[in-house]
Parts: structure tokens; sequence; C-alpha cells
């Protein structure tokens, strides 16, 4: 199965979704609204590459698509060496897949009830279900509220919980989809903390990060993709990326930055 | 595998019956509604006089032990219409779904499964409702067990499509209130749950006697009074019949639902 270096490839891939708005489009037919096109990535096994763009320009849908969760229209993509559209089962139990929704869960079930559940589906059953429950959660912080019932957990609680979940079956490859957002600072280092030192440096995973803040970029990945307008402009180191803007050498802010290289790549 | 598998569909079980069991008034209220409805039946049983009609096998029945068998084995359709679908629903709009769909579980493990909890708790209450229908009068000296455990199970195997058909309209249209409803009232007066299917309209009853429910509570009420399985031979065949054809189907089409929210991006759109 697998065949290269790459844990991840993504080949021309096209995806564009149907507008719907109501009836007043029953008649006229279907609208579509081109989210990616030609998208091209190569992920190296042990890396850590950061998707960095703005909102709305196809994070979210290439993460998805790579996570199994949405179809491309066109082109491949490939797992661990599995074509997720020809053998999705499969190419999910080497998938961990850390949504942006820190609603997922069951609130009216613990935060041990909820694992169980996603970690039984994950494959995972008596005492090593046990024992990956208890590990996750102490790489998120979130032991003591084991047995809390997941409708009480703060927002950022909750985002630590959907990484805890994606953790759990200790897959090859991880995708991440904002892991910090509506975590607290401190938390929120400590999360990229754990997926730099432990989950990259220490374990060898393959972790795909989509996110909008410059600085987490900069400051765990290997090489950002920058996506813009639905495709992505460049792939690079971090350092590289800057060095490639007239103003790296100068005190450019975050901002500065982050317009600079999302809209030229 | 095998061990996975039951595994995964003993958690789903848990995480419903958990659910369930965390909501303890709604709960504990639903026996208090059957105590209800079996009141309710003794009562209108009271002004209707026993006919052969509500019997079966040969036999005169009342009016209260057929109110009792329909509204008792009604609520297995009934849950197959509501259960399976709200599941769906529930996950589109709490974000469940999506994370459910990115396990390496089997689309037909997933919504067979989410059926299990509630049909037990189904039976659970099918038995409350006869143990009270007793304590009115409900004769069951006749009964023949082997044919109502059978017809018990048939019943499960044939409204299950219905329900994963349910959830396929649930992942397509997302909200399916009154089509569910309409479908759920239909089928119970056509399927003879109010009253007998030979009081229909001919054409109705041709409709009626192509629906599980109908052959069910035909089954169910024939074994009350002591009918064997050899007597509801054709009704045994037209239930496994239905089921073998009903099930692969209502799968099939689940999954091409999935399929196209998976394709337009609908997975998590409520």
């Amino acid at each position: 199965m697998q065949t290269s270096t790459s844990a991840i490839s993504v080949r021309n891939v096209e995806k564009a979704f149907v507008v719907r708005h109501g009836a007043r489009y029953a008649f006229s037919g279907d609208r579509r609204k081109t989210v990616l096109h030609d998208v091209n990535l190569e992920v190296r096994r042990g890396e850590l590459i950061g998707l960095l763009g703005p909102n709305g320009v196809g994070k979210t849908t290439l993460l998805k698509m790579m996570a199994t969760l949405t179809l491309p229209d066109a082109g491949t993509i490939e797992v661990e060496g599995i074509d997720i559209k020809k053998d999705p089962l499969l190419a999910r139990s080497r998938i961990g897949f850390c949504g942006s929704d820190d609603r997922s869960f069951y609130f009216r079930l613990t935060a041990r009830e909820n694992l169980r559940f996603f970690g039984a589906l994950a494959g995972l059953q008596g005492r090593r279900l046990q024992r990956r429950i208890e590990e996750t959660l102490d790489e998120v912080s979130l032991r003591d509220a084991i047995d809390r019932r997941f409708g009480e957990f703060s927002s950022g609680m909750r985002q630590r919980m959907t990484v805890a979940r994606a953790l759990l079956g200790d897959p090859d490859v991880l995708f991440f989809d904002e892991p910090t957002r509506a975590v607290d600072p401190l938390h929120a280092d400590e999360i990229r903390r754990m997926i730099r030192n432990d989950l990259v440096e220490n374990r060898g995973k393959t972790v795909v990060l989509a996110t909008n803040v410059l600085e987490e970029a900069w400051s765990i990945c290997d090489r950002v993709a920058v996506v813009s307008n639905g495709t992505i402009v460049a792939v690079a180191p971090p350092n590289e990326l800057a060095s490639g803007h007239r103003f790296a050498s100068v005190d450019a802010t975050p901002i500065e930055l982050f317009k600079a290289i999302t809209a030229c790549g | 595998m095998v061990s996975q598998a039951l595994s995964k569909t003993g958690a789903i079980f848990v995480r419903d019956a958990r659910c369930a069991l965390s909501y303890p008034a709604y709960f504990h209220s639903q026996w208090v509604a059957i105590f209800v409805e079996v009141t309710i039946a003794y009562y209108l049983s009271m002004i209707v006089a026993p006919s052969s009609s509500f019997g079966a096998n040969g036999q005169t029945g009342s009016y209260f032990t057929f109110l009792v068998v329909s509204f008792a084995f009604v609520t297995f359709q009934n849950n197959a219409m509501l259960s399976f679908a709200e599941s769906i629903r529930e996950g589109q709009t709490t974000g469940t779904l999506e994370a459910v769909l990115a396990t390496p579980t089997s689309l037909s493990l997933i919504v067979l499964s989410t059926g299990l909890w509630s049909f037990t708790l189904t039976l659970g209450r099918v038995v409350f409702y006869f143990l009270l229908a007793l304590l009115f009068g409900l004769n069951l000296h006749h009964m023949n067990w082997l044919t109502a455990g059978v017809f018990l199970i048939l019943t499960i195997a044939a409204v299950s499509p219905i329900g994963v058909l349910a959830a396929a309209a649930t992942m397509v249209f997302k909200k399916t209130g009154p089509l569910a409803f309409s479908v759920n009232s239909a089928t119970s007066l056509f399927g003879g749950v109010y009253l007998p299917l030979t009081k229909l309209p001919l054409a109705l009853q041709v409709v009626g006697w192509m629906l599980p429910i109908t052959h069910a509570l035909n089954g169910f009420r024939a074994a009350v009074y002591g009918a064997s399985l050899w007597d509801l031979r054709i009704e045994v065949a037209w239930m496994v019949g239905l089921t073998a054809i009903l099930m692969p189907t209502s799968l099939y089409l689940f999954a091409r639902t999935v399929h196209r929210g998976r394709h337009d991006g609908s997975l998590g759109q409520y």
C-alpha cells in the first residue's frame, strides 16, 4: 500500500457545491459554486503541515475531503496509500479527525461515556479503550473532568474533547481543523506543544492543521500550504514563505504578513 | 471482526440507553401513558359488542383484545418510523452524525444499531401493555406463545427497513415531521389498527394487505386465539419475503443518501 514517503497525496482535486436558494431555483437548474480547483499537495510521513488562509477559502472542505467526509468531484486523494474514494472505511481506520464543531458530542453523557462510545466505533475495546480514554484526556488536560457531563463543559473544554477524540484510536494521520479555536491561550499553547512535540516529534504522526492563525502555523508547522481562492498557491517552510516577501526583513505585523501571504502566495 | 461489530453495536445501544435514561421524567411518563391508553381501550370496548371480525382463528373476539393488540403492536411501527429518523436528525443538529461517520464503521451497522435500544424499550412497553391489560380482563388463556414469539421477531424485522427508509428521508430532507406523521397514520389505518381490514373499501384492503403491520397484527391476534405457525404460513411467508426485499433496498437507499451528503457536503447541515 505505502509506495512512497507521502502519507497524504492530493492530486488535481476539484470541488464545487450546489447552491440552493429555495423554490426560486427549482425551475432554473442547479447553480454550482467552485470551492476548490486544481488542488495538489503531498504531505510527507511524519510531517506537520499547516493549511493557512482566511475564512471561506476552502481549508475545511479540503480537510474534510482528506478525512473522507466530503467527496471530491475530480482528482484523487490517498491517505497512507489508500484511495479515500475506493476504500473509505480502511482509510478512516488510519485517520483521526478533529473537526471545528465543538458541539459534536452527547451533552447528556460524561466525557468518559462519550469517549467510550467514539473509541468503540474507532475499533477499540476493553482495557485498551479504558487506557486510551485516560491517556487522551490527560493529553488535553481534561482528566479531572472525566466524569462530568459534556453539557457542563466550557467552549474551550469542548474543543479539547474534539482533540481527545481524534487521538483515541492512535491513528497514523491526524487532521485538525482550527483545534485552538475558543481555547484560552494557556491551553491553546498546550495543544500546540502536544501536536508538535508529542504527536509529530515523539510519535512520528503525520498532521494536517487547518488554521487562520498565522502565529500557530508559523510556530509549529514544518511547512505551510497557503490556501487562497480555492487553491493552494504556495507550499514552503514558514521562514521561506516569509522571506519570499519584500517586507520580510522589516518589522511586519502578523496581520500584514497574513494579508500579504494569503493575497500573493 | 465479529467481536468488533458486536462491540460497536453494544456501544450504540449503551449510548442510546444512557441518553434516554438521563431524562427520567420523560422516561417514566411513558408508563403512565400506557396506563391511560389501556384504560381508554377498556372503556371504548364497553360500547362495542364482541364480533367475529375482532377475533381470529374462527373465534369471536372482544374489541378490548383487538385494541390492546393493535395499540401494543403498532408501537413497533411508530418506533421504527420515529426513532431511526430522530437519531439521524439529532446527529445532524448536534454535529455527532459527522463525527460518527468519520469512524471506520459500516453504514448498515450504524443505522441498524440505532434501532436496537428503542426496540428493546418498545418490547418492554409491549410487555407492560399486556400486563396492564391482563388486570383489565384481557384473556390470554388460548395464547400460542411460539406463534406470538415468532411474530414479535418478524414484526421487528419487517418494520426496521421502514425505519431505515425514514432515516434516509431525513438525510435528504432534514425535517420529515409531517411526512412521517402522514405515513404513520395512513399505515395504521390501512393496516387495521383501529378497525378490521374487512371494514375498509376493497382498494384500501389491497393496500393494507401489502403492509407489514397488517400481517404482524393478524398474526399476533391469531396467536392470542391459539393459531399455530402453520395456520399463519401465508402471513409468515409474506413478512419474511417483505423483509428480504425491503431490508437490502432500504440499506442501499440509506447508503445512497449518505453518499449524496458526502458529495454535496450536506452531512453536517440541518
